[in-house]
């Protein structure tokens, strides 16, 4: 199926692609899933964090990440607790509200939350609702072939969807189009790491996120075209510290906090909406398609604190990330009321101590709209690596 | 007034036998971490047990470890401790008071917590 959602950044100059990019990231009627839809399509959404999009995509549906939205949960709120974390609500909220409607929703078991929010979702909608069990034990033998069998369950349910089945050399296919979405964020990511000056942390993010909500063959041609025009962009490098931003794994942090850390300094490398660059190196075409993706999930993959594997403790990872961009600090945050992330920020914080790499602890949430006292804090923080 | 249970009434039986059945199991785990030898930490649902004791392996519930700490009152000074060592007041009050018997060499009042070789 071949429908252009996402037109406007077409012919413009970089700026103006930023513009509509971040336009199209913050316009909360989800401009590109209604086209898909009037246009015929259909929509299966998954939650945080990680999800083989290529087998909803090689049955011709749109995958759309349901990440939250800085929206207010007003029907939302009375589906869950208080105490819960904010993305879970709006996440909800953007289904029944209706700003974007789908043909099926799979979670999650990645906290006690999202485990639970597949139920939830199934009491408030006709349409399936799936949990994909993602392996607990990542190092067992077995692991590889249990996933398997879970993308081969969650296969035949989107199938169900579509109404045909999924031919193996059309997962090929869609593998392969997302193996050069991925390679084109490493190229994100890697301007990111080595000439910082040219793509701020905020609009290196924009890039990004607009990923999930648009057929990935679009996301590469806008990909593809900016690329090479960031790399010529006349910007001078500024006196900033590199500094490595830890916490966005899951929900995410308002654009404009990722803006005013960008104002102080280059985030050289970050787990924001780390499920979409999860796996790391192209997963092979040859063989079966679904074995390839299970295995790159477990053996070429980066990490979060949703995944628990005895080869990658989080914090040797994150202090491998941090030297691998040869960052000088880092910021650890965590959503509020996410227990994976804060626990995780206990781990951080005592391998940083270890290595004696200065680290900034923040917590944030989606709804936030004001970020002057931890502007200033993180500013005096930058002043003392800078000056001491 | 009202007077004393006798000890074979069925009144109050499963509130005494449930006691006991607790200091039998505590006993057991403070014997377990005297020999130095290894428990299970489980959830309290979905713990197969009867596996684990299959293996000789006693079990330690966290969940349990925790309420037992807050009936006898002193939780917030294990609250306070894993809070010092960096958890945030975020995270919940069990997990936290389960950290700090950990970072105490299991300290625990109603028994010493073997160490946790093999979680669940």
């Amino acid at each position: 199926m071949s429908i252009q959602t996402f037109e406007n950044w077409r012919n413009k100059p970089l700026d103006e692609i930023f513009y509509e990019c971040r336009e199209l990231l913050e316009d909360m009627s989800f401009p590109t899933v209604r086209r898909w839809r009037e246009s015929g399509g259909k929509v299966i959404g998954h939650f945080q964090v990680y999800f083989p999009e290529e087998i909803v995509h090689a049955a011709g549906i749109l995958p759309f990440k349901v990440h939250g939205a800085q929206i207010d949960a007003v029907q939302a709120d009375s589906r869950f607790g208080s105490y819960l974390c904010s993305i879970l609500k709006t996440s909800l909220e953007l289904a029944l509200s209706k700003r974007v409607e789908m043909e099926m929703f799979v979670t999650h078991p990645i906290c006690d939350a999202a485990r639970n929010l597949g139920a939830v979702w199934k009491r408030n909608f006709s349409y399936p609702c799936q949990i994909l069990y993602l392996p607990q034990n990542a190092n067992s033998s077995a692991a590889v072939t249990y996933l398997r069998s879970e993308y081969a369950r969650l296969q035949r349910g989107v199938e169900a969807i579509a109404g045909r089945p999924i031919q193996a050399d059309e997962l090929r296919r869609s593998i392969d189009v997302y193996n050069r979405n991925r390679s084109l964020l490493r190229a994100v990511y890697a301007i990111k790491r080595e000439t910082p000056w040219l793509l701020s942390a905020d609009e290196a993010y924009i890039l990004v996120a607009i990923s999930g909500m648009m057929p990935r063959e679009e996301h590469n041609a806008l990909l593809e075209a900016a690329l090479p025009l960031i790399a010529v962009r006349p910007n001078k490098k500024q006196d900033k510290i590199r500094i490595v931003f830890e916490g966005g794994f899951c929900e995410q942090p308002p654009l404009d906090l990722i803006r005013a850390i960008a104002r102080s300094c280059y985030v050289v490398d970050d787990d924001l909406l780390i499920g979409l660059r999860w796996i790391l190196e192209d997963v092979p075409l040859e063989g079966d398609p679904l074995f390839n993706l299970a295995s790159a999930y477990l053996e070429k993959s980066s990490y979060s604190p949703v995944q628990h594997d005895l080869r990658k403790p989080k914090e040797k990872m994150l202090i491998e990330r941090m030297k691998n961009s040869r960052a000088s600090a880092a910021i650890l945050t965590a959503a509020k009321m996410c227990e994976p992330g804060l626990e995780e920020q206990v781990a951080y914080l005592h391998a940083l101590d270890a290595e004696g790499i200065p680290y900034f602890i923040s917590e944030f949430e989606e709804k936030m709209t004001t970020f002057d006292h931890m502007e200033i804090q993180l500013e005096t923080f930058v002043e003392n690596i800078l000056f001491s | 007034m009202h007077d004393r249970q006798p000890q074979d009434s069925i009144v109050g039986r499963g509130n005494r036998e449930g006691a006991d059945l607790f200091r039998q199991w505590f006993s057991e785990l403070n014997h377990t971490a005297e020999r130095g030898e290894p428990a299970a930490y489980v959830f309290v649902m979905g713990s197969m047990c009867e596996i684990l004791r299959t293996f000789n392996l006693p079990v330690v519930f966290p969940e349990i470890n925790s309420l037992q700490m807050a009936v006898r009152h002193v939780a917030h000074e294990s609250l306070n401790q894993a809070e010092d060592y960096g958890y945030s007041p975020d995270i919940c009050g069990y997990v936290k008071a389960d950290v700090a018997v950990q970072l105490s060499g299991g300290k625990h009042p109603m028994a010493a917590s073997p160490g946790p070789p093999s979680p669940c």
